[in-house]
């Protein structure tokens, strides 16, 4: 049996399904963070039930992949039920979703969703109402705290049932429904659907399009207009009679400094500067504990032993490898992301959104591009995978590029490990500002050559939640343990083959192979640009390999400021992961990502042969 | 006299006002209007009867705030079919102007507004980026408020006249905060879904909850907050409540 979970974005669902099938998809407070289909199977009274969380939708009327991807379910009846989640306290503009897919006559379920917050905002919603309304059984959840989740699935296989509950339209949106109905084999929504010209069959949508000319040319308005302010009026009516107003708690609304010009750019800038600060302030210093456990109860006695070259070598090698992970990256990157999920769920995203507006137009995108651009600091492959939220090729295409270029965790290992320890605190800094100026540039030249349409941000504005502190711990240590369960071993295997490579002599004929080029134009000893290509597997490997081929990780001691900066610089810009050549290719094609790896190539070795020329 | 002449007579006084700022002769308006001297100050001497304009001791006329209301409606109306002949039709500059001088006298309020409106997002649509589109350049820039400017002798003391102080077809760019606001329509096409879907249809009463400088607003529509782009938030159509 299969059990979808249907509603607008951010109501929630994605929490719901983390509940119910105990698994741990994404969740986060900005509309859009599901993307494709996320399926996960439940046991219940030893039955298995295969759940769907389905990414959110305003209706299902529209051209999105996300859009067609939830109608094209409901009209092949690939769902056995449907789980309606709805917002409580945005009741009415939820139903209007939920009237569209009530009509495909599936067995419903309605969860009210947060009906914690309805109190705040001075509403209360009289359920029993509503499932008398709408003829299908209606409960309450606070999915946040996890209050009534646990109903979910028990009220769904006892009572759901199709709604009787029907818009009623205008008549002669009737009756051109019914005229379609009886000319072609298909069902209302699927007629529907047909009158405000979507659909497959071209014949049917030849012949809607003449009574939909009709329809607009007594009305003066579109069938699809007329259709959508049926729902909405009859939305209203619904609302109204289950929804009872009382008096709203006065308190200080945050959005009356977060959306201003002045203070909220500045607060923005704060925010994202501060992060920075914090990170490399904490992250150095679990390092350096770290690090030290590591130098004077591992390594040195590991060393007094005496043991055989090729075994010292092997083991030495796994250490390193081990520090590496576990000193270095681990402490930087678990902060980034305990700040960066505190971000996603506070709803402050959309915030940022807004305001970077009239800044994104200029490089070519709008707002809502920024949301990206911040994941990106964290990771860059959910930051590229988010890149869908942009409506139109040429948005995508250019967000593309910006997307990887942005530092994420694992850059800013490098900038910190390297830069900030060794170099200054405000060099490391100074990297950022560069990288930004750098995509600035690439923004405003690609706004001017990219072809394509524009189109500007509608984003609904999260509403602003203290974030859960269980909820953000849990979901940083959900991506750190991904971090430990696979670059880990990676980074130890690397490791070990980078020591064996070493041992016998391969590394050496490479590195003598790039000397001239690494010593000549980027001014960096030639292990470091051998170092540089294991970033290509993953960032942060970079800097292991750096460690491991300097044979120690007090850098300074082997390499001077200028090229510890010039190498942090270079392995920022250069060469996306592998994972994000991978989704960058599953997401734009094969174009784009050649275009988007040689232009960062050729970035990364014009900026280090710039800062060679000038510092010689 | 026909209203349409009178009319003529009002636009005619109002576009000197606004070139020369000097003062305004029945000479003048002959010489502009190529009509006789005689019939010139017969008719307005009419006008004056009506209240639409006044003369001073040496001669010069000037407008009242009822023959400026009638006026500004009047030219506005010329500059948005001059528009729409010349930038949407590409109409010749000058046969452009001919024939909204005939069209502006007997063209109703809502067609002039959907005219208006859809020059307005053709502009946007093609000029998002500049901010300013040749329609806002053309329509609203060139009509300095008269009591700022100090062009209507008198005016500093009397209240403009409601009529001519709202701007035909204002849109959510020119929509005060936190005031109730009524959606008349939608004029960018490729939009119309998304924000049919969310609730943004016409009769829908909505809040402005914030406007930026550059015309970013966040919307209240249905107790949702929605951030929108400049060239968005100019297509959607409002009115005060």
């Amino acid at each position: 049996m299969k059990i979808g979970l249907i509603g607008n974005p951010n109501v929630g669902k994605s929490l719901i399904f983390n509940q119910l099938t105990g698994l741990g998809v994404e969740v986060s407070n900005y509309p859009g963070t599901t993307v494709g289909l996320e399926t996960g199977h439940v046991c219940y009274q030893r039955e298995k039930f295969e759940i769907c969380d389905l990414p959110g939708i305003y209706s299902l009327d529209g051209d999105s992949d996300e859009e067609k991807l939830v109608n094209g379910m409901l009209e092949r009846h690939e769902l056995d039920l449907v789980i309606a989640i709805l917002d409580a306290v945005h009741l009415e503009r939820n139903l209007y979703l939920f009237f569209q897919v009530a009509e495909y006559g599936l067995p419903l379920l309605v969860v009210l969703n947060m009906a914690d917050e309805t109190e705040k905002s001075g509403i209360s919603v009289d359920s029993q109402e509503l499932s008398k309304i709408l003829g299908c059984p209606v409960i309450m959840t606070a999915a946040i705290h996890g209050r009534g989740t646990g109903q979910i699935l028990p009220s769904a296989l006892s009572s759901a049932c199709p709604a009787i509950v029907k818009v009623a339209y205008d008549h002669h949106i009737e009756a051109a429904v019914r005229s379609i109905m009886g000319n072609f084999p298909v069902s209302r929504p699927v007629a529907i659907l047909s009158l405000e010209g979507i659909g497959a069959d071209q014949e049917m949508l030849d012949s809607s399009v003449a009574i939909a000319n009709e329809i607009e040319n007594r009305h003066k308005m579109s069938p699809r207009q007329i259709i959508s302010a049926n729902r909405h009026h009859f939305a209203e009516q619904v609302a109204g009679r289950v929804i009872t107003d009382r008096q709203k708690k006065p308190g200080f609304d945050l959005d009356r400094l977060l959306t201003k010009g002045i203070p909220g750019i500045p607060i923005m800038a704060v925010i994202l500067i501060g992060i920075l600060l914090v990170v490399f302030t904490i992250g150095s210093w679990l390092e350096g504990i770290i690090v030290f456990f590591f130098a004077s109860y591992l390594v040195a006695p590991l060393l007094s032993l005496g043991l055989p070259p090729l075994l010292q070598q092997l083991s030495i090698s796994v250490l390193l490898g081990l520090q590496a992970g576990i000193g270095i990256a681990f402490p930087f990157i678990f902060t980034f992301y305990i700040f960066i999920s505190i971000l996603e769920d506070s709803g402050y995203l959309t915030r940022a959104a807004f305001l970077a507006d009239q800044a994104m137009h200029r490089v070519g995108l709008h707002g809502q591009a920024i949301i990206p651009m911040i994941l990106g600091f964290g990771c860059t492959v959910p930051a590229v995978m988010s890149i869908r939220l942009l409506a139109s090729r040429r948005e995508r295409f250019i967000a593309s590029f910006l997307v990887t270029m942005i530092p994420c965790s694992a850059r800013t290992v490098i900038i910190a490990g390297v830069v900030a320890t060794f170099v200054g605190i405000w060099w490391a800094l100074s990297i950022y500002l560069i990288v930004f100026i750098l995509v600035v540039l690439t923004g405003l030249f690609l706004s001017r050559i990219t072809p394509g349409e524009q189109f500007g941000m509608i984003m609904e504005m999260a509403p602003l939640r203290a974030p859960q502190v269980v909820n953000v711990v849990k979901k940083s240590w959900r991506k750190i343990s991904e971090f430990l369960t696979i670059a880990m071993p990676l980074l130890i295997i690397s490791s070990v083959i980078l020591g064996l490579l070493q041992y016998y002599g391969v590394i050496l004929a490479f590195t003598n192979f790039i000397e001239p080029f690494s010593t000549m134009v980027l001014g960096i000893p030639a292990y470091a640009t051998t170092a540089l290509m294991f970033g290509i597997l993953r960032k942060e490997m970079a800097l292991g390999a750096l460690v491991v081929l300097a044979g120690t990780p007090a850098l300074n001691t082997v390499m001077t400021n200028v090229q510890l900066y010039t190498w942090a610089i270079i392995s920022v810009l250069f060469v996306p992961c592998i994972s994000t050549i991978a989704v960058l290719y599953r997401q734009m094609g094969l174009k784009t990502v050649v275009l988007v790896t040689t232009y960062t190539v050729i970035l990364g070795i014009v900026i280090g042969a710039g800062i060679h020329l000038a510092f010689p | 006299m026909e209203s349409s002449e009178r009319e003529d007579y009002l636009e005619a006084v109002l576009v000197r006002s606004l070139a020369v700022q000097a003062h305004t002769s029945a000479k003048d308006l002959a010489a502009d209007l190529s009509i006789g001297e005689e019939t010139v100050s017969a008719d307005l001497k009419s006008l004056e009867e009506q209240g639409d304009l006044v003369f001073d001791e040496t001669g010069a006329l000037s407008l009242t705030v009822q023959g400026r209301t009638i006026a500004e409606r009047v030219l506005k109306k010329h500059r948005v079919l001059q528009c729409f002949l010349g930038e949407i039709l590409g109409m010749e500059d000058h046969a452009a102007s001919d024939e909204a001088c005939v069209l502006e006298h007997s063209i109703s309020d809502t067609a002039i507004n959907r005219i208006g409106n859809y020059v307005k997002s053709a502009g946007h649509r093609r000029n998002w980026h500049r901010g300013n589109t040749s329609y806002n350049r053309l329509i609203n820039n060139n009509i300095p408020n008269p009591v700022a400017s100090g062009l209507v002798p008198g005016m500093n003391k009397i209240p403009p006249a409601g009529t001519s102080s709202t701007p035909l077809g204002s849109t959510l760019t020119d929509a005060m905060e936190s005031v109730p606001l009524a959606v008349i329509g939608i004029t960018g096409g490729e939009y119309l879904h998304r924000l049919i879907d969310l609730g943004v249809i016409p009769g829908e009463v909505v809040i402005l909850k914030r406007r930026l400088h550059n015309n970013a607003v966040v919307l209240q529509v249905k107790e949702c907050d929605i951030a929108l782009s400049p060239e968005i938030a100019g297509t959607i159509l409002v009115e005060k409540m």
